[in-house]
């Protein structure tokens, strides 16, 4: 073995070209894929902090027919399902979203948090890294206040004090007794930093049968598959609604396992791009294939002489495969490198909403996945060449007269398999990068139904008590966007309720037109409700199509009037004038009075929640809703954050502990959203053009050796009277030949990533013809290229010379 | 008289071409005692080096019966064969063939490296054979360093290295010029004399003359 290696690095040195080439393309390749395979063991693969997560399973509803995908859960249901489901050992609720909690203090800080069931730690087998969780004891009207705190906020705002557990804190106006602080790794749900214990946080929730308010994670009893949960939790909630509300429609049971919902899309989009990256580390190492066979080629000589001094097979393979695992090794440690140094550029265009991505680093894990990949890289790259070099036969290459093309037949059939599997894998990663491509480019150029452009938007809190009050409340948003209108340099502002792409959860709403019976009511799909100061139609600069917005005279005096979108209008009223017409919809507050509400104008319909799907919206002026309003938006003549000192000062000036959080620009939030989106396209594309780079130039490499192979051939056929352009036809031809059977294998592994890949696109079908005949032209072009220029050169061969140096 | 070395019946070899075949040898039948000096000859097309590679076991796609050191190779496994070739025969081209990668030194070690010898016994069979082929001066230059005469000396003595019973070579003199053949057929001569059986395949009637037998081929046939 020492002997295979030192003759190994001996012959290495005596063709460095060959060893930068190949060593740089799997470094490349290995470089690229360690780096994304960080990201998603980081991600994806570390265990999530739960104990037994496979038995976690999370569970909403859903109402098909009136195309609503996400009805949360009453207290009494899921009281219900407590009592009577067998398949869950424990069951635990929690609002689908955080909620802000005010932390006090010299600086009050506003901080996220999630109010949940006593059990919830139980249920998810999380343990307090000091201290200890709250139990189903403390969940209770009366029971003492506590408050389990991340390990986030202890080390950000405690400073990591010892004393923590124990100490008493002013959380919203009330003192809460911190009893633990979670590990590090636990951070569920996202951006929770503070857990407190339902019950004595909203006492009334309890009865209410009629509120929908929770997802809930539930633990599956040992040994029930989800579908069997499923079937029993269906039943319960059938049985509940034949007796309670025999006309609803029919409310389907969302059950899914905690561990989907936890990754979100980005479990899919990172396998996507873990497989195109290895795609791309696969292209590598049939380039390097193709160098050694070609190397091979002219050491059939030398092989044919160990043969005959007594080498066994497997002793020249492994000689060979020395060789390739130099190469693979040098291309390992270089790509361990590249990683370690495009890891934080990896990370910057990785969306932030991807979970766990700040635990993403090239750790020994990495590093073993790494080394596996080299040793795998080897043998991918060096076996092939190795077995085919090693079948040669003494009397073949080294007797007088060989009759037999043997080695060389073979070594040109494995070429052609390489040039077709590297024009396959090129064609698939062009074509998925083609419609990831043109899914940014839709969503990029998306009509949002508003101008993010010069809009600063931010998120107000104050303490709760302080503005308990309806007139307390509509009197510091009047005040506000008042003080804000007066600077300059503002054009506009408003408070709503949530502003454009705050997230997917907002206030669903239930509506019924007019001569609607109640059970056709419960069909109709619901609103994106949303409350708003006048101006917010002018600041978000969002086009009324008909009649008008709000002013102030539409107050709690006079019938509650609405401000509609277009595609709601369209949707209720078909080709008639919506302006006038009544829906009835419930009070945004308690006790949610179904109310009758007059259109008076009609607005463009916008990518309210998410860029993806317009909802039906549906504005209701602050004057006429008790709700309170959550976020500010002001449009400004330039740079929106160049206003941002103004407009804390104007806040500031107005209540001293207002809290600020969430400054950013309407644009930014745009291209946040767009995050998911750029970061596969960008990848995708980075992947797709190295791909594009390694196939052409591991088609050049296999033709041009093809090529300086037939010479001979060559100068005989010109002497035999072929003309230039012959030659040139008959290498494009055989060139082109294994690219355009690669071609059709790849057409396939196309389809099979566009289905794959499908929940990533968005305005572009996953076969879209278009795009897959537009991957294939770039690589034919590339291909024909990559050919063109050996076929040249060998079409200015001289045949005598030719003939001649033979 | 004691059993043969080497004994061929009725061996035949083809080649498929164009849907027949064709034939290199035909019904060979003969014997190669030990200790042997036998010269191959006859007009190129003949069969003498396919002749020398069925010898020396690197081709067994012949027919008939072939017995060496009363082994079957007839009825012997590719791998057996190996083995047997591995343990008795040595190989030495016209065109030298030496690696042009490895040192002279590292050229002879290769044969001891394939057949497992131990690293300080290869350092002095190699130590051995360089005295005795007076090339130790030369142990560390690379093939291309060597003339003709000298590569074909590393070759004879990378060929007897492993100690076999036959040496086969393939027109050893056919690539030098006259003085440096006679020297490498003078160290034939000095092996056969030692007790190593030798085959050559050879055009030459002088070096023909080194031997003791004389098998002339034509068309595959012995002819004489």
């Amino acid at each position: 073995m020492t002997s295979d290696l030192r003759l190994a690095v001996r012959s290495l040195r005596r063709r460095p070209l060959l060893f930068v080439v190949a060593a740089s393309a799997l470094a490349l390749g290995i470089g690229a894929s360690t780096a994304v395979f960080s990201v998603v063991d980081a991600v994806l693969l570390r265990p999530l902090p739960f104990a037994e997560t496979e038995r976690l399973v999370m569970y909403w509803q859903s109402i098909p027919e009136a195309s609503t995908p996400f009805v949360e859960v009453s207290y009494p249901h899921f009281r219900k399902l407590r009592a009577q489901s067998r398949s869950f050992s424990a069951l635990a609720a929690m609002p689908a979203v955080n909620s802000g909690f005010i932390l006090g203090g010299r600086e009050p800080v506003r901080v996220e948090g999630r109010i949940v069931t006593g059990n919830f730690f139980d249920v998810l087998g999380a343990r307090a890294a000091r201290g200890r969780t709250f139990g189903e004891d403390e969940d209770r009207v009366g029971a003492p206040r506590v408050v389990v705190v991340s390990h986030g906020l202890w080390q950000r705002h405690f400073g990591g004090e010892p004393g923590i557990v124990g100490r008493m804190l002013d959380v919203d106006g009330t003192a809460m007794t911190v009893i633990g602080v979670m590990p590090p790794a636990f951070r569920y749900p996202r951006e929770a930093d503070l857990w407190t214990p339902l019950v004595p946080v909203i006492p009334e929730i309890v009865e209410k049968a009629n509120v929908g308010w929770a997802v809930l994670i539930g633990r599956l009893a040992p040994g029930v598959p989800i579908v069997q949960a499923r079937a029993e939790v269906d039943a319960i909630t059938a049985a509940g609604l034949r007796e309670e509300a025999p006309s609803s429609p029919q409310l389907k049971v969302v059950l899914t396992p905690l561990a989907d919902e936890w990754f979100g899309p980005s479990r899919r989009a990172l396998w996507v791009l873990l497989g195109a990256v290895l795609l791309v580390l696969l292209l590598a190492c049939a380039n390097v294939s193709a160098l050694l066979l070609a190397r091979a080629a002219t050491r059939q000589r030398e092989i044919a002489v160990r043969v005959a001094l007594g080498a066994s097979r497997p002793r020249l393979v492994r000689q060979l495969l020395v060789e390739a695992s130099l190469i693979a090794l040098a291309g390992g440690l270089a790509g361990t490198l590249i990683a370690t140094w495009g890891l934080d550029g990896l990370l910057a265009l990785v969306p932030a909403e991807v979970p766990r991505l700040e635990d993403a680093a090239i750790d020994s894990r990495v590093l073993a996945f790494a080394l596996g990949l080299t040793a795998v890289t080897a043998l991918g790259a060096g076996l092939v060449p190795a077995l085919i070099a090693s079948k040669t036969s003494l009397t073949e290459v080294l007797a007088e007269g060989a009759r037999s093309a043997g080695p060389a037949a073979r070594q040109a059939r494995a070429r052609a398999v390489l040039v077709a599997a590297e024009a396959a894998v090129a064609l698939v990663l062009l074509a998925g990068a083609g419609l990831l491509t043109r899914t940014f480019q839709n969503l990029r150029t998306l009509d949002l139904g508003f101008d993010p452009r010069n809009v600063l938007t931010l998120a107000i809190s104050g303490s709760r008590g302080k503005y308990d009050k309806v007139e307390e409340r509509r009197h510091l948003y009047r005040t506000l966007v008042e003080r804000i209108d007066a600077l300059p340099g503002v054009q506009a502002s408003a408070a709503v309720f949530q502003r454009p792409l705050w997230g997917h959860v907002g206030l669903d709403w239930r509506f019924t037109l007019e001569g609607q019976s109640e059970a056709e009511a419960e069909r109709n799909p619901t609103l994106n409700l949303q409350i708003v100061t006048p101006a917010f139609f002018e600041t978000m600069r969002m086009p009324v199509r008909r009649g008008r917005t709000f002013t102030d005279r539409d107050t709690a005096g006079v019938p509650p009037v609405v401000v509609i979108s277009e595609v709601l209008a369209r949707r209720c009223w078909p080709g008639q004038d919506a302006i006038g017409k009544h829906l009835k919809v419930p009070m945004p507050t308690a006790p949610y009075t179904p109310t009758w509400m007059t259109v008076v104008g009609v607005v463009a319909e916008a990518r309210y929640r998410e860029l993806q799907t317009a909802r039906l919206d549906f504005y209701m002026s602050y004057l006429q809703s008790d709700e309170g309003l959550q976020h500010l938006v002001v449009r400004t003549a330039g740079d929106p954050l160049a206003l941002i000192p103004a407009v804390r000062a104007a806040v500031r000036s107005v209540d001293r502990e207002l809290i600020l959080t969430d400054v950013t620009s309407m644009a930014s939030l745009v291209n946040v959203a767009l995050g998911g989106a750029r970061f596969a396209m960008q990848l995708l594309s980075g992947f797709a053009v190295v791909a594009l780079l390694m196939a052409a130039l591991g088609i050049y490499g296999v033709v041009a050796f093809v090529v300086s192979r037939r010479t001979r051939e060559v100068g005989i056929r010109m002497a035999l009277g072929a003309r230039a352009a012959d030659v040139l036809r008959l290498v494009l031809r055989q060139g082109m030949a294994p690219v355009l059977a690669g071609l059709a294998v790849g057409l396939g592994g196309a389809l099979a990533l566009g289905r794959l890949s499908s929940a990533l696109l968005f305005g572009v079908p996953p076969h879209d013809p278009v795009t897959l005949a537009a991957a294939a032209a770039v690589l034919t072009a590339a291909a024909l290229l990559a050919c063109a220029l050996p076929a040249r050169r060998a079409a200015r061969i001289d045949p005598a010379q030719a003939l001649r140096d033979e | 008289m004691s059993e043969p070395l080497v004994r061929l019946r009725n061996v035949d070899r083809a080649y498929d071409q164009g849907g027949g075949k064709v034939f290199v040898l035909r019904r060979i039948t003969l014997d190669i005692a030990q200790g042997e000096f036998v010269s191959i000859m006859g007009p190129s097309g003949a069969g003498k080096s396919t002749l020398l590679h069925v010898l020396g076991m690197h081709d067994g796609a012949f027919t008939g019966e072939y017995e060496f050191l009363g082994y079957k190779m007839h009825a012997l496994g590719r791998k057996e064969r190996q083995e047997l070739q591995k343990k008795h025969i040595g190989f030495v081209f016209q065109s030298y063939h030496l690696l042009d990668d490895l040192t002279v030194y590292e050229n002879l070690e290769v044969p001891l490296s394939y057949r497992d010898v131990k690293r300080s016994e290869r350092q002095a069979i190699v130590g051995d054979v360089l005295d005795r082929f007076h090339i130790v001066g030369k142990k560390d230059l690379y093939p291309s360093q060597l003339s003709g005469g000298q590569q074909q000396l590393v070759g004879v003595a990378r060929a007897v290295v492993a100690s076999p019973k036959v040496i086969l070579a393939d027109e050893p003199t056919g690539n030098l010029h006259t003085d440096q053949g006679r020297e490498i057929m003078e160290l034939f001569r000095r092996l056969n004399e030692a007790g190593t059986t030798i085959v050559q395949v050879t055009h030459s009637d002088v070096n023909a003359g080194y031997g003791n037998r004389i098998i002339k081929l034509r068309d595959g046939w012995v002819v004489e």
